[in-house]
């Protein structure tokens, strides 16, 4: 009962430092100081010599380099015209298909998030160019809109993810293995969301009218060279990581050296869009570094306080099934989604959720897919949903339209969780192939 | 007049925060290339890739802490300080930055104990290029300041400034 209580004033504490507006890294410092120094009677100078070496520890962890890098790959793509070459290269091949060219948001977001990290990348890259086109020629705005904000948070599961690797590090699992799990997932979600598209334009061909403008088979042809681009960077990246010359951190150096090439042979970066890039890069990594520090702390502090133990122990008197445990988590990942972002549920849940999985006997590398698709819920729903806000920075619609629009493709997903949760070979079959487990 | 000199000091002490982590970045794509290319040409390494990229990326983190802050790059659930405007806004605003240069001041503290105590012994790191830990932990120390600064021309910006909120 005591140790439900602690949780309980964890719970209060996190609440009240984040509720107020308090920036979500000290936010977290100060619910772990609070811990300790209310709840365990630790004077400041112990707390001060627990905290200092840790946070140092973790900062200098060498696993996290790739988040930079990455990010900073995804900066440059974002200034340059790959989203417009995406677009050209794939509005050919999906015109016949019924729902047309928004197609171009999930193939689009599925092949960028396949070079990129970071779900906002992806989302801002492909809808900087998809919201325009889309609208120009009068496709339902919300099919549209919602397509692109679930399509987008594809780059959190689609290698190379920034979120697996954070998950990969504090889970202690192997990030190789990791990226290849998020590989059919990934291909699942998009399928899902195509499927549907298809679905609602057979119902009512309106939402994606037909323009005089049908692509003949040369048409095809010459947009297939408009993704080349984007080929040679999953091939570099992934092909460096799978053909054994380069870590997944590493083959973020890799990325970010492929995409500097291109961009130069293509005549696109400028020095300007290079030190842009490279200031944006900082200023988001700093953002997900520092989460991820503070949560290193928060971990330390809920071990302290046997938080993670007793939670533990409290949900396995409840004698729940593993699939009663893993929708008891969903329900709770969606509740966390609705006010916090990715990196931060995922940092902050991990401590109390991952034993409880893995004594469910259920596979780490599994859970982190799970996760994933988790926090990408976590993108599309109000009112703290990132790719929710990047549409209505590029359109100008309010967001609540946006969550309405995005609502089908928040079920949809909620479905690939339940798939892969009844068939875990979908996430696992491929690691398991490739590193002959 | 004053209030404005500060934040474009802080302003500009941040942005060279930032700057040197923007190096930092650079540095670390260029280590991590030539240690892909020694270990896969050269049959070689360049010994220090795990030690010195950790130490870049902890150190771009705390340097561009304070223009991350500046601007507005570090998230936070803004629900109750979007509905909220004037005074309250401002209220609500210094507390957090309160609360938050509090908890940062209190960290800052025990980093520049654990440099001097590692200045004073000499410590030097477990490894092959045997770095003083002193030196790594002042760059860290030197971004926490920047970020203490940084908050501190923050908090007189939204007292001293009319209009605020949404």
């Amino acid at each position: 009962m005591e140790s439900l209580a602690t949780a309980f004033l964890i719970l209060i504490f996190l609440i009240f430092y984040l509720g107020l507006g308090i920036w979500v890294f000290a936010g977290l410092l100060l619910v772990s100081f609070s811990g300790l120094y209310f709840l365990l009677d630790m004077s400041f100078h112990r707390i001060g010599t627990i905290m200092a070496p840790l946070i140092i520890r973790s900062s200098t962890s060498w696993e996290l380099s790739a988040i930079p890098m990455f990010v900073w790959m995804g900066e440059i793509m974002f200034r340059t015209d790959i989203s417009d070459r995406l677009f050209r290269g794939l509005s050919p091949i999906v015109y016949y298909l019924p729902g047309r060219l928004i197609h171009t948001n999930v193939m689009g977001s599925a092949l960028f998030a396949a070079v990129s990290g970071s779900s906002a990348a992806t989302t801002a890259t492909v809808g900087k160019i998809t919201t325009t086109e889309l609208m120009k020629r009068n496709y339902s705005k919300s099919l549209a809109f919602g397509s692109l904000a679930g399509a987008g948070s594809l780059g959190l599961l689609i290698p190379p993810s920034i979120v697996l690797i954070v998950y990969g590090v504090l889970a202690e699992v192997s990030i190789a293995r990791l990226f290849a799990a998020g590989v059919y997932p990934g291909i699942l979600i998009a399928s899902l969301y195509s499927g549907y598209i298809i679905f609602r334009c057979l119902l009512n061909p309106s939402l994606a009218p037909t323009l005089d403008e049908n692509p003949t088979p040369k048409d095809m042809l010459f947009g297939l060279f408009n993704l080349i681009p984007i080929t040679i960077l999953i091939f570099i990246v992934l092909g460096s990581i799978y053909s054994g010359i380069a870590t997944p951190s590493e083959a973020a150096a890799v990325g970010v050296l492929a995409t500097i090439i291109l961009t130069l042979l293509t005549r696109q970066l400028s020095f300007e869009i290079f030190f842009d890039s490279l200031m944006g890069a900082v200023r988001t990594s700093c953002m997900i570094a520092s989460i991820l520090l503070a949560a290193a702390f928060l971990s330390t502090s809920m071990a302290y306080l046997h938080v993670p133990q007793e939670v533990a122990a409290g949900i396995s008197k409840l004698d729940l099934s593993p699939y009663q445990l893993i929708a008891t988590l969903a329900i709770f990942y969606i509740v966390l989604g609705l006010f916090l972002e990715g990196i931060s549920i995922t940092v902050m849940s991990l401590p109390i959720t991952l034993p409880l999985v893995l004594g469910a006997g259920f596979d780490p590398i599994w859970f982190g897919i799970f996760l994933v698709i988790m926090v990408e819920l976590a993108q599309i729903t109000p009112p703290i949903g990132f790719n929710l806000f990047i549409i209505q920075g590029l359109t100008g619609t309010p967001i609540m339209k946006v969550a309405i629009a995005s609502a089908p493709f928040f079920v949809l997903m909620c479905c690939a969780a339940a798939i892969i949760t009844v068939f875990p070979q979908i996430a696992l079959w491929l690691p398991d192939t490739l590193f002959n487990k | 007049m004053f209030i404005k000199w500060l934040e474009n000091f802080a302003e500009r002490l941040s942005l060279f925060g930032a700057w040197v982590s923007a190096f930092l970045l650079v540095y670390m794509v260029c280590h991590i290339l030539t240690e892909i290319f020694f270990r896969t040409v050269l049959d070689s390494s360049t010994y220090s890739l795990d030690e010195f990229v950790g130490y870049a990326v902890a150190a771009m983190t705390f340097l561009s802490l304070g223009h991350a802050f500046q601007r507005k790059s570090l998230i936070r659930v803004n629900i109750l300080t979007n509905a909220i405007q004037g005074k309250l806004f401002q209220f609500v605003e210094v507390l957090c930055i309160i609360f938050t240069f509090s908890i940062m001041a209190f960290f800052a503290r025990y980093i520049w104990r654990s440099l001097a105590r590692n200045f004073e012994r000499g410590t030097v790191s477990p490894t092959l290029t045997e770095t003083p830990i002193w030196m790594v932990e002042t760059v860290f120390f030197i971004g926490l300041c920047i970020f203490l600064i940084q908050m501190l021309v923050s908090a007189l910006s939204v007292v001293f400034k009319k209009n605020q909120g949404h």
